[in-house]
């Protein structure tokens, strides 16, 4: 059985998500070697990144796999920040996720984020796991707070939220079944939005993955349709919070910001656990940093 | 407005402010949290499509399997799925290694911690 990491990579005019996937499969070459990474982008931002980045594609990933051209169907407007200092609003291209089952080149495929960031191969636990589909609904932040909110329910009586940062899926009816209902509900969106009862006007695959999860369970909360990754939280830096430094391949240091004291700033260092990384400005521009320290 | 400077002269003169102005308790018990955290997640432990968490009672349970004559078994993964594990022996010894391993590791980072009494020192960057 074939077994890979996939992601999804689409640019807008302020991030090049095809940068930051190449940063993650630096991590992923470094720090869970041998593993084919799949890269799922669009023609136009392959082009881009590859005529202004030293950093071409084709080193990094096994399989390249270009999205069919289609219609948008939202207008996803999100803020992107850089620490509290600094933010700018652009489209979040992430409406083709739903497509990762009929993308991936793999029968066992581990579906990741692009500014989640492996600093360990916890991840390899997965491969020919006896569970078809795994995804956490945990996560803390830097400081082992668990999120809370709308990063923890999709409203304050609604259903508990799963985390679309990383899922894995091994080829078959469950996971064919759950990529459907991700389809459908992203077609209808507006019914599930009223239905669930969520803010916001952005489309969130996080969402998207949780009501089709609910639906699986025959709409209760944990009906044993999914299981937990191995790696059973996720470590999640905000964007308030800034990444400074990379050390031996797999020791991230950030600046985190104090939530109740916003003006301050704690040095908090990660060694060998996987962090998601919100900032994901902080992270392109300190690339050249990150790719001479992890030296793959 | 630009967005800040993340050059690594910049960075290290905003570490300086940071480390000045920070709590060394704060920064002391995100370190140990964090060194938990890593425990937890090396002791994750795959095979056989099985995923276990090496601990005391996983390592004693099989021991006592073994002692019993048992050369083969069935364990309960972490999502309760059953397991065929056909060489205990192997099994025991790859889980006991990987406790040791951790253990030690987790060892060693909490005495640096406990030994680090300035905020640069517990972060790793003296």
């Amino acid at each position: 059985m074939s077994r890979g990491i996939v992601m999804f990579a689409v640019n807008n005019s302020s991030i090049d998500y095809v940068q930051l996937a190449v940063m993650a499969a630096a991590f992923i070459k470094c720090n869970m070697p041998g593993t084919d990474v799949c890269l799922i982008t669009d023609q136009a931002s392959l082009d881009w990144h590859d005529s202004h980045s030293q950093w071409k594609t084709s080193r990094w990933f096994t399989h390249v796999v270009l999205l069919p051209p289609a219609q948008e169907q939202f207008d996803n407007t999100r803020c992107y920040r850089d620490t509290r200092y600094w933010s700018v609003h652009d489209r979040f291209r992430n409406e083709t996720r739903s497509l990762a089952y009929d993308l991936s080149p793999f029968d066992q495929t581990l579906l990741l984020d692009s500014d989640y960031l492996q600093c360990s191969n916890v991840l390899s636990a997965v491969w020919d796991s006896a569970e078809e589909i795994m995804i956490n609904r945990r996560a803390v932040d830097l400081s082992h707070t668990p999120l809370a909110g709308p990063e923890f329910r999709l409203n304050p009586y609604g259903i508990r939220m799963y985390w679309a940062t990383a899922v894995y899926f091994k080829k078959g009816p469950a996971a064919r079944q759950l990529f459907d209902l991700v389809q459908h509900i992203k077609q209808n969106w507006e019914f599930y939005k009223l239905t669930y009862d969520f803010p916001g006007e952005l489309f969130r695959n996080d969402y998207a993955f949780s009501i089709a999860i609910h639906i699986l369970n025959g709409f209760c909360d944990g009906g044993g349709a999914v299981a937990d990754l191995p790696d059973p939280s996720i470590i999640t830096a905000r964007d308030t919070d800034q990444f400074f430094r990379l050390r031996g391949g797999n020791s991230l240091s950030f600046f985190m910001n104090d939530q109740l004291e916003q003006w301050k700033f704690t040095v908090n260092t990660f060694s060998g656990v996987n962090v998601h990384c919100m900032n994901k400005l902080s992270l392109i521009n300190s690339m050249d940093h990150i790719m001479g320290a992890l030296d793959v | 407005m630009t967005a800040p400077d993340s050059s690594q002269s910049a960075a290290d003169e905003r570490l300086q402010t940071a480390l000045a102005s920070a709590n060394y308790r704060i920064c002391l018990n995100n370190q140990k949290n964090n060194a938990r955290v890593r425990l937890e997640k090396d002791l994750i432990y795959a095979t056989r499509g099985g995923t276990f968490r090496v601990c005391a009672e996983l390592i004693s349970f099989v021991s006592a399997l073994q002692q019993r004559g048992r050369r083969r078994t069935i364990l309960i993964d972490v999502n309760t799925n059953p397991i065929e594990i056909d060489d205990i022996d192997e099994f025991l010894d790859v889980i006991i290694e990987r406790y040791y391993e951790c253990t030690n590791e987790f060892l060693c980072e909490m005495r640096r911690l406990q030994q680090s009494r300035t905020t640069a020192a517990v972060v790793g960057e003296k």
